[in-house]
C-alpha cells in the first residue's frame, strides 16, 4: 500500500516566501533610480525661487548659458505644450513665468556636462524678484483681506457632511482643540530619473515614481506629445509613502533630452527632495463629542482645516477622506463635518501614508479618552461599544458592506500581553530609558502611560473614481518547465507587490517559476500604489488574469484528453484531474497562453452637498496600545511596546504584513515624537536629515501584532490592503500614552521634550474655527475653473473596460441628485 | 544633488609632510581627518578650500598610549570608537569614553576622529544649511554675509559649540599639543576655545592639533551626560561633563563641571565647582550646585527646541551628573509608580 503525496504548489498566497528583490537589495546591487546612467549622459538641474510669493520680474540666462560645458537652459516659454499641470488639478506650472508661489518653486531647468558645471549654471541665473506679500497661515488664507494664491482665491476645496441630527440633546459633551505639524515622507531615495530622447520624436523616461500612467497623462500634453511617444519605464523607487505621486523632475528631465537630444539624469540631494515633493498636510482642527450616560455616541461635531500650501495636489481627496473619517469607526447618529482644504504660500502639501486620516484619528482619539474620562468609563469599552460593524452608517450615508471587525480588533489589541515593568533605575540597560544609546537618563524620573488607539481608512479610490488595475499573464514552458510571466504596471515602491503578484500567480497557475517583468506604461494602468490598494486591485487583476489563462489551458487539456469530463487543476507543475495527474502543464504549452484582464473595485459614488453618498470602496481598521515611558523632568519618552492589531482580510504574505505594521507604526511615531518640517514664512528651516529628525532603530520599540483575519468579500483571496493603517493609529496611542503617563493635554503632534516637561502650555486655537466658505463645496474649486487633470482626465480613459461609473463625479451632483 | 566642490587632496605620511602643506595652501587650505563634519558642510558651501590636507595616513597619530595611573596620549586621529572602547580610557577617563561614544552613529564614530570631534565647527540653525537657503534669507556672518541672523544687533556670532569631546577633555583636565611651522606648543583644552562662533578655535588655521594629553587619573571619577532628542545620531542639545577628585571621607578635593551645546565655547562652571570644593556631595548640596551650574549657560534661539527647555536642562542634568557620581540613588521611583 502506498501512500500518496498531493502535489503542491510552493511559494504561493499565505506564505512569507523571501521577497523577490530582499537579495539584492541586502547586498547592494539593486539599481535606484539615482544609480541611472546612460551613454553621453547630461545632468539636469533645476532653479528654485527663494521667495514663497513673488512676481518675476525678468530671468537673464545669458552668464549660465555661456557657461561652458552647459547645454541648455529652459524657461516657462520653452515649454511647448500645456504650461501647467498637477495630479488632480492643472494649476502648477511646470516653470513659473510670471509669479512663483512658495520656496522651491521651479523657475528654470538646465543640462551640462557634468554635476559640477550644472551647479554652477544654476548660479549663474539671474532672477529678478518683486516680493510680494505671502500668505502662509491657513486661517489667515480664508480671510478676505488675504493675498490670493491663485487668482480663483485661497479655498481649495470645501466638505459638508451633515448626518441625522447635529443638535440632538447627549448628556455629557467634551470639546477639544488639536493641531498636527507638517510632516514628511522622507523616502531614503531622493527623486530622480533619466529621460533618453527616442527616434520616433518621443522620449523615454526612467523615473522612481508611483503611477507610470498618471505621470505620463501629465508630462506628454506638457511636452506636447501624443502619450504613446512618452514612455515610463520604473526606476528602482528608495521608498514613496505619498511622496512620488506627483510629479517631481519628469517633465523638466524630458523636456531637456527633448532639447538637447541626449539623455538627461535629473537627481535631487536631500534638500531638494524636501522642496521638491509634497508632505503630510498639516491640520488644525475642533471636535465636540457628545454621548449618553451610558457610553453610547450621540453627535460629533467637527471643523477641519487642512493647510495645502500651493498648488492643489491631492489636497481634495485629503480633505475628503479627513472629512469622512472624522468620526472615527464608530457609529454615530448624528454628526456635522466641515473640512476645508486652503492654499497658501506654503509648500504645496499631497499624499502622505494614512491620507488625511492620520490627522483626524489623532483628534477623534483624544476625544474618546476625553469622554471616557468624563463618563467614568474604561476607554477601551467605550471604544467597543460604539465600534462600527458591517451593516453600519456612516454619517455620509454609506452602509458599511465589506467587513468590519473592528470590535474583534479592539479586542484582540487589548489583550496582547503587556511588557515587563522597567527595570529599577539605574540598573538597566541605557537602552531600556528615554534617551537611547549613551548616558541620556539612567531612569530617573520615569513615569510609565498606557494609550490606546483605534482608526480607519479607505482601500483604493473614492468619491466616484474607478481607479481599475489592468494585468497580462503569460504562461509558457521552456527546457526548465513552465514559467508565469506577470506584466503589470504596478509600481513596486518597496512594500512588496512583485512578491504579491508572484505568489498569486503561482497558486492560481500551480506553477513555481515567476517572472515580473519590469513596469512600463506598455501595458494598461495599474493604478497608483496608494491607498493600500495594490495588493487589492493589482493582486485582483493578476488572479483573474491567470483564471483566464487557466481556463484556456484547460480548454487545451480537455481537447487532448479522452475522459474530458472531471474537475480539473494545476498545482505542483502538473494538471490534475479529479486530483490524479493527468501531466505535466509544460506538456500542455506548445504555444504559450496569454491572458490580460482589468480588476475593478466596488463602484463608490461621490458626496453631495450635504456630504452624503458612497465615497469608498472598502476599508480598513487597526488598533494600537502604546506603552510609554516619560522621564517627566527631561520631557524625553520611550516607547516600550506598541501592541498591533489590524485587520488584513487575509495576509497573503504574513511577514510582509508586519513588516507594514512595524514601517507604518515607526512614521506614526515620528510624527507623535519628532518629525516636524519646521516652516517660518514659507520657507523650509530643516531640509536635511541633520535636523528633520526620524526614528532610528534606537527610537522603535518592539512591536507585537494581531492580524485579524476576516476575508472582504470581492477582495482576491479577501485580502485587504494593510500599508497604512498603522501609521494612522500610532501617533494618537502614543500620545494618549504621553497624557496618561503625564497628566498633560498635548494636543499638538510632533510633542516635544518641553510639552512632556511642563515648559510649554497645550497649543490654544488662535481663533475661534473660521466659518465654513461661503458657495463652496463638495466639488474642489479648482474643478469649476476648468483646472482637471491628470488622475481624472486618465479615468476616464476608454481603455479601461466596463469603467461605468461617471468619470466626472462632482457633475452630478449639481443636477440635484443627492439625498 | 548636492556635490563636493572640486579641490585637491594631500595625502601626507609624516606630521612635518603635513605642517609643511597646511602652510603652504595658507587660507585656501584645511586639513580634514575623518571628514564625517567637513564633507557634509563642504557639500552644503560652508568651507570651500581648494586644498585639503588630509591627516589619516599618519601613522602616529592613531595611537593611544600611557596608562591612567601615568597619563594617557591619545592621538588626534584616533577614531571615536577606539576612543569609547578603549580599556585604558574607561577605566580612568569615563567622561571622555561616555562622549565619544555618544557621538552620532556608530558608523560616523569609525570614521570620525577625536582630534575633528574637538575641532568640530560651531552649529547654528542659520548656518547649516545648504547654499540656496542661506542665500534666501540672506547670508549670515560666519559665512558670506555681515550679521548675525539670530541676534541681528550682534557684532559678534553665536554658533553653538556642539562638540561632546570637548566639555569631557575639559572637565578632565586634558592638555593638547598643537604643531605648527612656528613649533610646538601645548594649551590647555579649555583654552583651546574661544567665546566666538566664527573663530571659535585658539588654535591657528595651520596649527595641526595631534595629541590629547591627559593627565594622571588618581583619584577622578568622571562622567558626561549627553541630552538629545532621538536614541542616536543627533548633535547634542547639551552635553555635561563632571569630574570630581575625592579625599579620605568623601571630600571633594577637586571639582569641574563643564557644559556643552550651550554657547560658543563648552563653558567651565567655575563658581558652581567651587561649591563642592572641601564638601561631602549631599543632595542638598548637588542641588545648590546645579543650580549654580545652569547660570552660566544662556541658550539662543538657534538650535532645536526653546531657550527655557535647554536652560532648565542644564539644572537637570548637572544634577543627574553629580548623583550618579555620588553613588546617590535616582530620584523617582522605577516602573513608572506615581
Amino acid at each position: 500500500m502506498s501512500v500518496r503525496t498531493l502535489p503542491v504548489t510552493r511559494g504561493g498566497i499565505g506564505e512569507s516566501v523571501p521577497r523577490v528583490d530582499a537579495v539584492p537589495k541586502a547586498k547592494g546591487t539593486f539599481l535606484f533610480a539615482s544609480d541611472l546612467w546612460a551613454e553621453d549622459m547630461l545632468w539636469g538641474f533645476t532653479v528654485r525661487s527663494p521667495h514663497p510669493h513673488a512676481r518675476i520680474r525678468s530671468i537673464d540666462v545669458s552668464g549660465a548659458l555661456a557657461h561652458p560645458g552647459v547645454r541648455a537652459v529652459l524657461l516657462a516659454g520653452d515649454v511647448p505644450g500645456r504650461k501647467t499641470y498637477g495630479l488632480e488639478f492643472a494649476d502648477q506650472p511646470v516653470l513659473a513665468w510670471d509669479r512663483v508661489r512658495y520656496a522651491g518653486e521651479p523657475v528654470a531647468i538646465g543640462a551640462a556636462e557634468d554635476p559640477e558645471t550644472a551647479r554652477r549654471a544654476g548660479e549663474r541665473i539671474v532672477v529678478d524678484y518683486e516680493v510680494l506679500p505671502a500668505v502662509t497661515d491657513m486661517a489667515q488664507a480664508l480671510r478676505a483681506d488675504a493675498p490670493r494664491v491663485h487668482d480663483f482665491g485661497n479655498v481649495l476645496r470645501h466638505v459638508h457632511i451633515v448626518h441625522g441630527d447635529p443638535d440632538a440633546p447627549a448628556d455629557v459633551w467634551v470639546e477639544g482643540y488639536y493641531e498636527t505639524a507638517v510632516q514628511d515622507q522622507a523616502p531614503l531615495g531622493p527623486e530622480a530619473g533619466l529621460a533618453i530622447p527616442a527616434p520616433d520624436g518621443g522620449v523615454d523616461l526612467y523615473v522612481a515614481t508611483q503611477w507610470l500612467h498618471v505621470d505620463r497623462q501629465q508630462i506628454a500634453p506638457c511636452l506636447g506629445l501624443p502619450a504613446h511617444k512618452v514612455r515610463l519605464h520604473l526606476a528602482g523607487v528608495g521608498g514613496a509613502f505619498g511622496a512620488r505621486e506627483d510629479l517631481s523632475m519628469q517633465i523638466h528631465a524630458s523636456l531637456l533630452a527633448l532639447r538637447t537630444g541626449r539623455p538627461v539624469k535629473i537627481a535631487y540631494g536631500r534638500e531638494e527632495s524636501f522642496l521638491g515633493h509634497v508632505h503630510r498636510h498639516p491640520a488644525r482642527i475642533w471636535m465636540r463629542h457628545g454621548a449618553r450616560r451610558d457610553g453610547t455616541l450621540v453627535c460629533v461635531r467637527a471643523r477641519i482645516l487642512v493647510d495645502g500650501g500651493a498648488y492643489a495636489s491631492s489636497s481634495a481627496a485629503v480633505i475628503g477622506n479627513a472629512s469622512t473619517f472624522a468620526c472615527g469607526p464608530y457609529e454615530v447618529p448624528n454628526a456635522l463635518v466641515d473640512g476645508t482644504a486652503v492654499y497658501t504660500h506654503n509648500p504645496p502639501c499631497g499624499a502622505m501614508r494614512g491620507f488625511g486620516a492620520v490627522q483626524v484619528c489623532f483628534a477623534h482619539e483624544a476625544q474618546m479618552d476625553r469622554l471616557a474620562r468624563a463618563l467614568g468609563r474604561d476607554p477601551v469599552e467605550l471604544r467597543l461599544r460604539n465600534a462600527l460593524r458591517t451593516s453600519s452608517v456612516l454619517p455620509t450615508g454609506q452602509v458599511v458592506r465589506g467587513s468590519a471587525p473592528v470590535a474583534a480588533v479592539i479586542r484582540r489589541c487589548a489583550a496582547l500581553p503587556l511588557p515587563p515593568e522597567a527595570p529599577p533605575a539605574g540598573r538597566g540597560d541605557p537602552r531600556a530609558y528615554p534617551g537611547g544609546c549613551g548616558n541620556v537618563s539612567r531612569g530617573e524620573r520615569l513615569r510609565r502611560g498606557v494609550g490606546f488607539a483605534v482608526g480607519y481608512k479607505n482601500i483604493a479610490y473614492s468619491e466616484g473614481f474607478d481607479d481599475a488595475s489592468a494585468a497580462r499573464v503569460r504562461l509558457r514552458a521552456d527546457a526548465a518547465g513552465p514559467i508565469a510571466e506577470v506584466r503589470s504596471a504596478a509600481a513596486e515602491v518597496g512594500q512588496g507587490i512583485h512578491t504579491i503578484l508572484a505568489q498569486i500567480a503561482r497558486t492560481e497557475l500551480g506553477v513555481e517559476r515567476v517572472a515580473i517583468l519590469p513596469p512600463d506604461t506598455g501595458v494598461g494602468s495599474a493604478g497608483s500604489t496608494s491607498a493600500s490598494r495594490q495588493t487589492m486591485m493589482s493582486g485582483g487583476a493578476v488572479q483573474a488574469a491567470c483564471a483566464a489563462v487557466r481556463e484556456a489551458l484547460f480548454a487545451r487539456v480537455r481537447r487532448s484528453l479522452a475522459r474530458p469530463r472531471g474537475e480539473l487543476r494545476l498545482a505542483g507543475g502538473l494538471v490534475l484531474l479529479d486530483g490524479e495527474p493527468v501531466g505535466p502543464i509544460a506538456a500542455f504549452l506548445d504555444e504559450p497562453v496569454e491572458a490580460e484582464r482589468v480588476y475593478h473595485h466596488r463602484p463608490t459614488r461621490p458626496l453631495d452637498a450635504r456630504g452624503q453618498g458612497e465615497p469608498h470602496a472598502a476599508f480598513a481598521f487597526a488598533a494600537e496600545r502604546a506603552v510609554v515611558e516619560v522621564d517627566e523632568e527631561l520631557g524625553l519618552v520611550r516607547v516600550v511596546q506598541i501592541a498591533a492589531a489590524q485587520d488584513v482580510g487575509r495576509a497573503l504574505h504574513p511577514q510582509s504584513v508586519q513588516g507594514q505594521i512595524e514601517g507604518g507604526t515607526a512614521q506614526g511615531l515620528g510624527l507623535a515624537l519628532m518629525e516636524e518640517l519646521q516652516l517660518r514664512d514659507g520657507r523650509i528651516r530643516n531640509a536635511s536629515f541633520t535636523d528633520y529628525l526620524i526614528p532610528t532603530i534606537a527610537d522603535m520599540p518592539p512591536v507585537v501584532s494581531a492580524l485579524v483575519e476576516e476575508p472582504e468579500p470581492g477582495a482576491p483571496y479577501g485580502a485587504k490592503g494593510v500599508g497604512e493603517p498603522a501609521t494612522i493609529v500610532a501617533t494618537a496611542a502614543i500620545v494618549a500614552a504621553l497624557r496618561d503617563a503625564t497628566g498633560r493635554e498635548l494636543n499638538r503632534v510632533p510633542v516635544r521634550p518641553d510639552d512632556l516637561a511642563g515648559l510649554a502650555p497645550p497649543v490654544a486655537p488662535v481663533a475661534p474655527p473660521p466659518p465654513p466658505p461661503q458657495g463652496s463645496g463638495p466639488e474642489p474649486v479648482p474643478w469649476a475653473h476648468g483646472l482637471a487633470t491628470g488622475q481624472h482626465e486618465l479615468l476616464q480613459e476608454p481603455a479601461h473596460e466596463g469603467a461605468g461609473e461617471d468619470p466626472r463625479p462632482w457633475e452630478r451632483t449639481r443636477g440635484g441628485t443627492g439625498s | 544633488m548636492l556635490r563636493l566642490p572640486p579641490f585637491t587632496y594631500l595625502a601626507p605620511r609624516t606630521l612635518e609632510q603635513a605642517v609643511g602643506q597646511i602652510g603652504e595652501a595658507g587660507p585656501e587650505g584645511m586639513l580634514v581627518a575623518g571628514g564625517t563634519d567637513l564633507y557634509p558642510n563642504m557639500k552644503r558651501r560652508q568651507f570651500e578650500p581648494k586644498v585639503l590636507v588630509g591627516l589619516r595616513g599618519i601613522r602616529d597619530l592613531g595611537r593611544i598610549s600611557g596608562t591612567p595611573a601615568q597619563g594617557l596620549a591619545i592621538g588626534a586621529c584616533a577614531t571615536l570608537a577606539q576612543v569609547a572602547s578603549h580599556p585604558a580610557v574607561a577605566e580612568g577617563y569615563r567622561a571622555l569614553a561616555l562622549a565619544a561614544g555618544a557621538v552620532s552613529t556608530p558608523p560616523l564614530r569609525n570614521m570620525g576622529t577625536l582630534g575633528g570631534n574637538l575641532c568640530l565647527d560651531t552649529r547654528c540653525n542659520y548656518y547649516n544649511q545648504t547654499y540656496h537657503w542661506r542665500k534666501s534669507i540672506g547670508f549670515c556672518m560666519k559665512k558670506d554675509g555681515d550679521i548675525c541672523l539670530v541676534a541681528p544687533g550682534s557684532p559678534r556670532c553665536w554658533a553653538l559649540s556642539s562638540t561632546d569631546a570637548a566639555p569631557a577633555a575639559i572637565a578632565l583636565g586634558a592638555r593638547v599639543r598643537l604643531v605648527g611651522a612656528g613649533g610646538e606648543r601645548v594649551v590647555s583644552a579649555a583654552d583651546l576655545y574661544r567665546d566666538d562662533g566664527m573663530r571659535y578655535l585658539s588654535k591657528a588655521p595651520d596649527e595641526i592639533l595631534v595629541d590629547v594629553i591627559l593627565p594622571p587619573a588618581d583619584g577622578w571619577r568622571s562622567t558626561y551626560w549627553k541630552l538629545r532628542r532621538r536614541g542616536s545620531f543627533d548633535f547634542p542639545i547639551l552635553g555635561v561633563a563632571v569630574a570630581l577628585r575625592s579625599g579620605p571621607g568623601g571630600v571633594i578635593e577637586d571639582a569641574r563641571i563643564v557644559l556643552g551645546a550651550v554657547a560658543s565655547r563648552p563653558v567651565v562652571a567655575t563658581r558652581a565647582a567651587g561649591l563642592v570644593m572641601g564638601q561631602r556631595l549631599t543632595a542638598d548640596l548637588i542641588g545648590r550646585v546645579a543650580q549654580a551650574a545652569s547660570e552660566p549657560a544662556k541658550p539662543l534661539d538657534n538650535a532645536d527646541l526653546t531657550i527655557g527647555y535647554r536652560k532648565r536642562m542644564a539644572r537637570v542634568y548637572v544634577e543627574r551628573a553629580l548623583r550618579e557620581l555620588a553613588g546617590l540613588p535616582y530620584d523617582g521611583a522605577p516602573g513608572g509608580a506615581r
